[in-house]
């Protein structure tokens, strides 16, 4: 199906047109809030990462903050940095303009001499970046070019009956077109990992599921606690999930049928089209600011509790298939597919109207979590702060 | 909508409430396309779960066709199902 949306030079597209004000590091994340909030058309987020990380962990942060970046529904990057941070500003510009092929500048804090000739700085390339990207148009794109980020959170038993089965539909859609789909949340496959394995292309991509499910018990087995009340967490249970394999065994159905080609490690992007495995953990956040590293123009996700979780670069289409949670939280909602167990629709007809909104929201129609402004960014540690 | 719970797969062995449950309330249970009937025996909340045959301790409960967890305690048919008598067979090694 045709779109429109951004052809950018690396050969990419975007469906939304951002300037990013990237901040390195905590130090420099409110000084990036406060040009983001002089300057229309820019994004931003709070960035708690950045310094005090070592080893794969820091390469981890640096991999993300760079893929956020280079998103293609990212024009341009302002990088507010402090200086003397382990992200270092200018290896971190390098690579966004190496990788991305679009306009990118650099504030330092500790260079220019504090807050006020920093924001000042920071707000005069940003307007003349948010110039430029204003002469960028739409143009008719193709959705084997859409990574779909599908996600579950905030879940109840509804989840697993009816919201991520259309999800998943809808994903089997993009990935017929010629499209990418990213399923994420190891976490969420624990019980569920041998349906994920038997519809692997190959064994080796089998083998690859089940290590890194593996890896997440096994380091759950380490710590010699119940998985329990972090996954599922309090909500869940109360709403019904009683064990992590059940939660599990719902969560899958949003990665829908297709065949799973690959498993790319946080933050990379997929090098085979269709649908591939993200490792990442189940906490929502942190899970979508991953995908969206990795490429996702577009996220959606699914919440039988409800929540308000959007995101500074990718639109976040938000689905319950609670009828209750979509009549209670209308303003964080955006498609109803509660109608599937009241009986007006099936998974069917829910995944083709999942698909259309999809299709409507990356030709640029606004989700509520971007009519609210909502966008939470987390980047996944996988070691001790230091 | 004529039918207040559901079994997913044909090999569970619990239903998911799609209403709440009185206690003694005798449930119109859709299964694919077949009506059926059970009688819960305690209240159960929207979206809980109830067993649907007795299920004996340290059985697999089944949901979805696949297992979810075991029992904890013997299960009569019509019980709620969940944390209090259910416990997961992944990543807990205590007691």
């Amino acid at each position: 199906m045709m779109f429109m949306g951004y052809k950018r030079s690396d050969g990419r597209v975007g469906v939304r047109n951002h300037v990013l004000i990237l901040p390195t590091v905590s130090c420099s994340s409110e000084t990036a809030r406060m040009i983001s909030y002089q300057v229309k058309g820019t994004t931003t987020f709070t960035n708690v990462r950045g310094c005090g990380q070592i080893g794969n962990d820091a390469e981890q942060t640096i991999k993300t903050l760079v893929g956020l970046g280079i998103n293609p529904n990212v024009y341009g990057v302002v990088l507010i940095g402090l200086g003397c941070e382990t992200a270092q500003p200018h290896i971190l510009a390098q690579e966004i303009e190496d990788r991305g092929h679009k306009p990118v500048k650099t504030v330092i804090i500790q260079r220019e001499g504090g807050t006020v000739k920093a924001i000042a700085k920071g707000v005069e390339y940003a307007y003349q970046m948010v110039e430029q990207a204003s002469l960028e148009q739409r143009t008719q794109c193709d959705s084997s070019q859409l990574i779909l980020g599908p996600k579950c959170g905030g879940s109840d038993p509804t989840s697993g009956i009816a919201a991520n089965p259309a999800l998943g539909y809808a994903s089997d859609m993009i990935v017929k077109d010629g499209g990418t789909s990213i399923l994420s949340e190891t976490t969420e496959f624990i019980g569920a990992e041998h349906l994920l394995a038997k519809r692997a292309i190959n064994e080796e991509v089998a083998a690859k599921i089940l290590k890194i499910v593996s890896n997440v018990e096994q380091e759950v087995k380490r710590l010699g606690v119940d998985l329990r009340g972090g996954n599922p967490s309090p909500g869940n249970m109360e709403g019904g999930l009683t064990t992590i394999e059940e939660k599990s065994l719902g969560c899958i159905h949003k990665g829908g049928l297709s065949p799973i080609v690959d498993v790319i490690g946080y933050a990379d992007t997929p090098s085979v089209k269709g649908l591939n495995i993200m490792d990442t953990p189940g906490y929502d956040v942190e899970a979508v600011t991953g995908m969206v590293a990795g490429g996702c123009q577009i996220i959606a996700f699914t919440t039988g509790l409800g929540t308000p979780l959007g995101n500074p670069i990718a639109p976040v289409i938000k689905i319950t298939g609670n009828p209750d949670t979509y009549s209670k939280m209308l303003d964080n909602i955006d498609i109803n597919a509660g109608t599937i167990l009241t009986g007006q629709d099936t998974i069917e007809s829910m995944g083709l109207k999942i698909y259309d909104e999809i299709l409507k929201v990356v030709g640029g129609k606004l989700t509520k979590a971007e009519m609210l402004g909502f966008c939470e960014t987390g980047i996944y540690q996988i070691a001790c702060s230091v | 909508m004529n039918y207040k719970a559901l079994i997913i797969n044909k090999d569970d062995n619990v239903a998911v409430a799609l209403d709440n449950l009185e206690a003694d309330e005798l449930v119109d249970i859709r299964c694919g396309e077949d009506i059926l009937h059970y009688k819960v025996i305690e209240s159960i909340p929207k979206y809980h779960k109830f067993a649907i045959v007795s299920i004996p301790v340290r059985q697999r409960v089944i949901k979805y066709g696949e297992t979810i967890g075991e029992t904890t305690q013997n299960v009569p048919v019509g019980a709620h199902v969940h944390i209090h008598n259910v416990r997961s067979l992944r990543g807990y090694t205590g007691s």
